[in-house]
């Protein structure tokens, strides 16, 4: 059976040799694709949004709290201006995203002890960066409040400093992010290792569309039946090929991040390679078989499209699963891509174990069963179409 | 001519309608997509995020704490456990997404005077969630914050009016007037709609036209060979004729059905996705130039199809970018469709606003009209056994 299986697997990758030219694209994808990706998030957060800051004030206050403001790195200065009317416009032309309003007497009522207003009007049109500028600027504005809280208390009060301190925050909360630490901005922890699972499934998928498709073309002595009856040697021999050229590129996609861009890597490092080589040992199965049941090439590849597009989006990498529509609860559980990118996400980022991973590798294994019954069963078809050719010369 | 033209045309029509993999491609895919993204990123903000809680006081005030954080629509408590600890293996195995601790001695600190922390430890690992939850306990946490610095300062004899501002002497009132709920169904839903659309019509247009046969293309035609310009017209009119009302249904299903509100004009909107339509067309025709068969094409545009999306800016705005890639996604056609598209529907832009990205895409036009001519020359070209007088398409394309 080994020796069947090599031998399956040296004439596929003459095969493949002898088209080598249709693989380049497959194969250098991937890596140009990823490495991009990995530039666009290497910032890791949302920087230098732009600011326009209306001071109706003109105090010493609003001076400074534009001054804290635009210290913190994620603002820049986009301009000044006398009121806020001209914000929308300023936003559809891209020149600001945030506007702050100092309103007129804030200093007073805030040395009078009256109730002083600060406007944020924020653009959160994009959820991102309207995240990142709501939480900034809450934070420099709040550390300002206790500042001034503070200053009242020992002024009406005749508290000591310390304790006014105490007073003005009496419940302080503590805010711990595990396996982010720049929360609420770090986005190449986050993205970067669901987009590039959608490269790792494209490669393995794609190369192997057409690995079913050329045997019907074969001729008699290179029939698959002339090579061997045992249809799981077949299959074992076509995916043992298609791995080799694969994973490779899988495992350089999948450590770019941490060895480029700075991503962590927290768990165990044989582990994630095995969980990668299972998972691209499914997809080239999965090809494989659509490539042998539809007998198209092009066929095939646009099926591997249509499942890989909406898989990154409802595999619950962004969007968690608990908080979609129960029926699409199903499909996100279902998708081969989910436990990948979870395994993926618990092992690097979490620092999990693979006791961590069970629900995951109980998915992966369903799909693994699945996907070599219908390898064999696209394996059949294709030894049933030779000896009608057979028949035929005969 | 004119009656070659819509020969033709009726011709390219059958072979896309008849195809049931290019007719379900370019008409069925896009609308498929807009319901499943719309199923998912319909709620508008991710609710009910289980989180648990490890209440090591007792107390009435943590009881209370507890019970509001429970009340906050973003969040559902799954449970409490004894320590922090037990908060990790829940997260790893997707059971809850923050930890609230409130530590011995919370209300006796805070009815002392003294500073009493809580501590939220978060699994920043989702930022989407992250984000939501976080806020949510802050808000929570903020409220009980200011109603206990208020009491405490109308013991010290303020009135109760004063005390108030006192312990909230600066209020950022936040606003976000183009997305007041931070809604992401607002944010993402038609940004993946215009995607999905270029994507499929780009790869529609490709596949079409190398799969497309000179041979074929005289049979039913009793008329004189058409020029490579009346061969290019037809099938940019029959493909447009298919796709444009396609892509117009698809980009109106997140107004019709999700709740997106339309604040600019609907005739704006609908001008700019003609033209960046008819842009993918000849894009996708252009890109069929430099492969010989439709299964290269194919891959070539799945490989594309999440860099473009990344690089349009519509998630990751192109200013936090690296400086040396801000050129690259300025230069991507879906960067100005997006910034159309979000800008004209959430922010009710008009025209005027919008001219940078409207003679961007005046120029994508432009430039993607003769790199689809010369890709249609080149498939005609490449049939030269079937008898097509290249000469004459030639000659043809060395006048235009």
């Amino acid at each position: 059976m080994t020796n069947t299986v090599l031998r399956i697997a040296m004439r596929e990758w003459k095969w493949i040799l002898e088209n080598h030219r249709k693989f380049y694209l497959v194969l250098v994808a991937p890596l140009v694709c990823v490495a991009i990706l990995g530039f666009v998030y290497s910032p890791k957060k949302v920087m230098g949004v732009p600011v326009l800051i209306v001071d109706q004030d003109h105090s010493a206050l609003s001076r400074e709290l534009s001054r804290a403001i635009l210290a913190s790195e994620t603002f820049s200065l986009g301009g000044y201006s006398d009121s806020s009317e001209e914000f929308p416009a300023l936003v559809a032309q891209d020149r600001v995203h945030l506007c702050l309003i100092f309103p007129h007497n804030l200093e007073k009522d805030v040395r009078a002890r009256r109730e002083a207003k600060v406007q944020v009007i924020l653009d959160a049109s994009n959820i991102l960066s309207g995240n990142a500028q709501a939480m900034s600027a809450s934070n420099v504005l709040a550390t300002f409040a206790v500042g001034v809280e503070v200053r009242t208390i020992e002024g009406e009060t005749g508290i000591p400093g310390a304790l006014a301190v105490n007073h003005a925050m009496p419940i302080e909360t503590g805010m711990r992010a595990w396996f982010n630490p720049g929360f609420s901005s770090n986005y190449l922890n986050f993205l970067m290792i669901g987009l590039l699972t959608i490269y790792v499934q494209l490669a393995g998928l794609v190369v192997s569309a057409g690995a079913g498709v050329h045997e019907y073309r074969e001729t008699r002595g290179n029939a698959l039946a002339a090579l061997t009856r045992n249809p799981w040697a077949f299959v074992a021999g076509k995916v043992l090929a298609y791995v080799a050229v694969i994973y490779p590129i899988s495992m350089i996609v999948v450590y770019m991040p941490h060895l480029f861009f700075g991503a962590p890597m927290r768990g165990s490092q044989v582990t994630l390679a095995l969980v990668t080589l299972w998972f691209t040992a499914m997809l080239v199965t999965v090809g494989y078989a659509l490539s042998c049941v539809l007998a198209d090439e092009l066929f095939a590849t646009e099926i591997c499209a249509l499942i890989t597009l909406p898989n990154f989006l409802l595999s619950g990498f962004t969007w968690p699963i608990f908080a979609m529509p129960p029926l699409l609860r199903g499909l996100a559980y279902g998708l081969p891509m989910y436990s990948y990118s979870f395994i993926y996400r618990k092992l690097s980022v979490m620092g999990a174990s693979a006791e961590d991973c069970l629900r995951q590798m109980t998915i992966l294994s369903l799909w693994t069963v699945l996907a070599a019954l219908f390898a064999r069963y696209g394996t059949k078809q294709i030894v049933k179409a030779n000896r009608e050719v057979e028949h035929a010369h005969a | 001519m004119r009656k070659i033209t819509w020969s033709l045309c009726k011709r390219e029509w059958r072979r896309i309608l008849f195809d049931p993999r290019l007719s379900s491609l370019i008409l069925l895919v896009p609308f498929i997509y807009a319901f499943l993204f719309g199923g998912v990123y319909g709620a508008g903000s991710v609710k009910h995020i289980p989180i648990v809680i490890v209440d090591q006081d007792h107390s009435r005030l943590s009881r209370e704490i507890t019970t509001a954080l429970g009340a906050s629509e973003s969040l559902s408590i799954y449970g409490t456990v004894n320590a922090p600890e037990n908060f990790l293996p829940l997260v790893r195995q997707e059971a809850a997404y923050a930890c609230v601790v409130i530590p011995e001695h919370f209300e006796r600190d805070v009815l002392g005077g003294r500073k009493a922390k809580v501590a939220v430890i978060q699994d920043g690992s989702n930022l989407l969630a992250g984000n939501v939850s976080s806020r949510a306990i802050n808000s929570v946490l903020m409220t009980y914050r200011v109603g206990i610095s208020a009491e405490e300062l109308s013991y010290g004899g303020m009135t109760a009016k004063a005390a108030a501002s006192a312990a909230l002497p600066i209020e950022p009132v936040l606003r976000a007037p183009f997305n007041p709920a931070f809604n992401f169904s607002l944010f993402i839903l038609m940004g993946l709609i215009c995607i999905v659309a270029q994507q499929v019509i780009r790869m529609g247009s490709s596949i079409s036209l190398l799969l497309d046969e000179v041979d074929e293309l005289w049979s039913g035609l009793d008329e004189p060979a058409p020029s490579v310009g009346t061969v290019f017209i037809a099938k940019v009119v029959a493909t447009a004729a298919l796709v444009l009302p396609m892509a117009c249904v698809a980009i109106v299903i997140p107004f019709a059905l999700f709740g997106n509100p339309l604040r600019g004009s609907g005739a704006l909107l609908f001008t700019v996705l003609t033209i960046y339509m008819f842009t993918q067309i000849f894009i996708g025709y252009g890109y069929s130039s430099f492969f010989r068969s439709p299964v290269g094409v194919t891959q070539l545009h799945l490989f594309m199809s999440p860099i473009l999306f990344v690089l349009s800016g519509f998630t990751w705005p192109a200013y936090a970018m690296p400086h040396w890639l801000r050129p690259i996604a300025y230069c991507t056609p879906a960067f100005h469709m997006n910034s159309v598209l979000r800008k004209v529907a959430l922010d009710g832009a008009g025209p005027g606003l919008l001219r940078t990205h409207l003679l961007a895409l005046l120029a994508y036009l432009l430039i993607s009209v003769p790199w689809a001519y010369y890709a249609v020359w080149k498939q005609l070209a490449r049939t030269e056994r079937a008898g097509f007088p290249l000469r004459r398409a030639r000659a043809v394309w060395m006048r235009s």
